[in-house]
């Protein structure tokens, strides 16, 4: 057993964690992804189609976690899934949590590289530079901020409570992940433990930081 | 006289203003075309529509030998990759279809042409404003251009480094590169170009041969705008 803040944690406490960075990084993977190719097509689009688009990924920035996870049981449940026995397990909960975090995703990398785009981009076309061109030069100008997009989209999906436990059930040595534990352990007064629990977030966000910042600095 | 390029009532509109109105000239194959006027003529948005930068009205026909021909664009603000020196050279020839070795060769060939080559390394984004137009002069030669756009190659560099350029500029177009050059240094003109195009708010007023444009201009337009520059005697 090990010991956080003088709280002996078990050996499950870490499988807990293990489980939660798994499902995070595998949603922040897919969301950043996804919004990379996202972004590719938005990035110079001008048609009404893409704006409203684009607009909407902003909007669903706001969208309450527990309504995607909501939506995520529902759809899970449904007739296409029957006799999968794909409910209650982490497929869902990475799937509901990367469409969670995919908005965020979409619109920060969007912001950064229009930024770049408005500095370098007519230079790139006059250039030459197809489009594709352009965009990996872009990316290429604009990793580190990217990277910090990155990590704040895994801190997002890993401190977030409200998808997972409607999807995963937070089902005791299956979808239990930190912030369902933490939540369950509130809620009987196991205020002690939850907080060793909430010690080993804040450790994760705080090397994640630490990690970017180092990165930043060797460019 | 052969063409590099014949405009035919090329016109373009931005943000609802047309800036561009009816150009119609022909530019000669061979040599330095110097494009003047007073500031919002639209000299460098002539220029960006030649090289392909904005879809304007009318006709733009490049002599079949240049159509398909490297063709590079210097632009007065030139704006560069977070690379170094190096990088952003060899990232225009990837894109003009080098290879990597092969860009990467000619690419150091060009900066020590151009005397840059102690600056390989440097990021190119940190340099100062005159060694950025040098440097984007030579990742505009890199890729050995048919036409060579310039819009003001020299605005931010001092005396010596503006000869300097000049003097390459001038190579370069005797060695058989189209060159069209924007300048507000009329003495430049004069001294670099074979012929000359006035343009004044979007249109294109009168087209010459240099002498013939600072000692007999045509156009009541080009006798004015010499006079403000000094080179014309109204009375």
């Amino acid at each position: 057993m090990a010991e956080i803040a003088g709280i002996y944690l078990e050996a499950e406490t870490w499988i807990i964690a293990g489980r939660s960075l798994t499902v995070s990084a595998l949603s922040s993977f897919i969301a950043l992804d996804m919004a990379l190719i996202l972004a590719a097509f938005l990035l110079r689009a001008r048609s009404r189609l893409a704006r409203g688009f684009e607009a909407t990924m902003a909007a669903l920035m706001a969208l309450p976690a527990v309504v995607i996870g909501l939506l995520g049981l529902m759809f899970f449940s449904s007739a296409l899934f029957v006799g999968t026995q794909i409910s209650l397990t982490l497929i869902p909960m990475v799937v509901a949590q990367s469409a969670l975090l995919l908005p965020l995703a979409t619109t920060l990398i969007l912001q950064v590289l229009r930024a770049r785009d408005a500095v370098v981009g007519e230079e790139l076309r006059s250039l030459g530079a197809s489009r594709a061109q352009a965009f990996d030069a872009l990316l290429g100008d604009t990793w580190p901020s990217l990277l910090a997009v990155a990590v704040l989209v895994f801190s997002r999906g890993i401190a977030e409570v409200g998808t997972v436990l409607i999807v995963g059930g937070g089902l005791n040595s299956r979808t239990e992940v930190l912030t369902t534990k933490i939540a369950e352990l509130a809620s009987i007064g196991a205020y002690e433990q939850a907080v060793a629990l909430a010690l080993i977030l804040i450790l994760l966000a705080l090397m994640l930081t630490l990690i970017v910042r180092r990165l930043e600095a060797k460019v | 006289m052969k063409a590099a390029v014949q405009l035919a009532n090329v016109s373009l509109t931005l943000g609802g203003t047309m800036r561009l109105k009816g150009v119609t000239q022909t530019l000669p194959s061979e040599g330095i075309t110097a494009l003047v006027g007073p500031n919002g003529a639209g000299k460098s948005l002539l220029l960006a529509t030649l090289h392909g930068l904005y879809g304007s009205t009318g006709k733009i026909r490049w002599h079949e030998d240049l159509v398909a021909a490297p063709r590079a664009l210097m632009r007065q603000r030139p704006a560069f990759l977070n690379r170094t020196v190096l990088g952003n050279l060899t990232y225009s020839l990837h894109v003009a279809g080098w290879k990597a070795k092969a860009a990467k060769a000619r690419a150091m060939e060009t900066l020590d042409w151009l005397d840059l080559a102690h600056l390989a390394s440097l990021p190119a984004p940190m340099l100062s404003p005159g060694i950025q137009a040098r440097v984007a002069l030579a990742r505009a030669l890199a890729i050995a251009p048919a036409t060579l756009l310039l819009d003001e190659p020299t605005a931010s560099l001092d005396p010596e480094a503006s000869l300097a350029v000049e003097g390459l500029i001038s190579y370069v177009a005797q060695e058989g590169t189209k060159v069209i050059l924007v300048s507000h240094s009329l003495g430049q003109v004069r001294r670099l170009a074979q012929d000359v195009m006035l343009l004044d708010q979007g249109r294109s007023l009168e087209f010459a041969p240099t002498e013939a444009f600072f000692t007999t201009p045509k156009a009541e337009t080009t006798r004015s705008f010499l006079h403000a520059a000094g080179f014309w005697n109204l009375i």
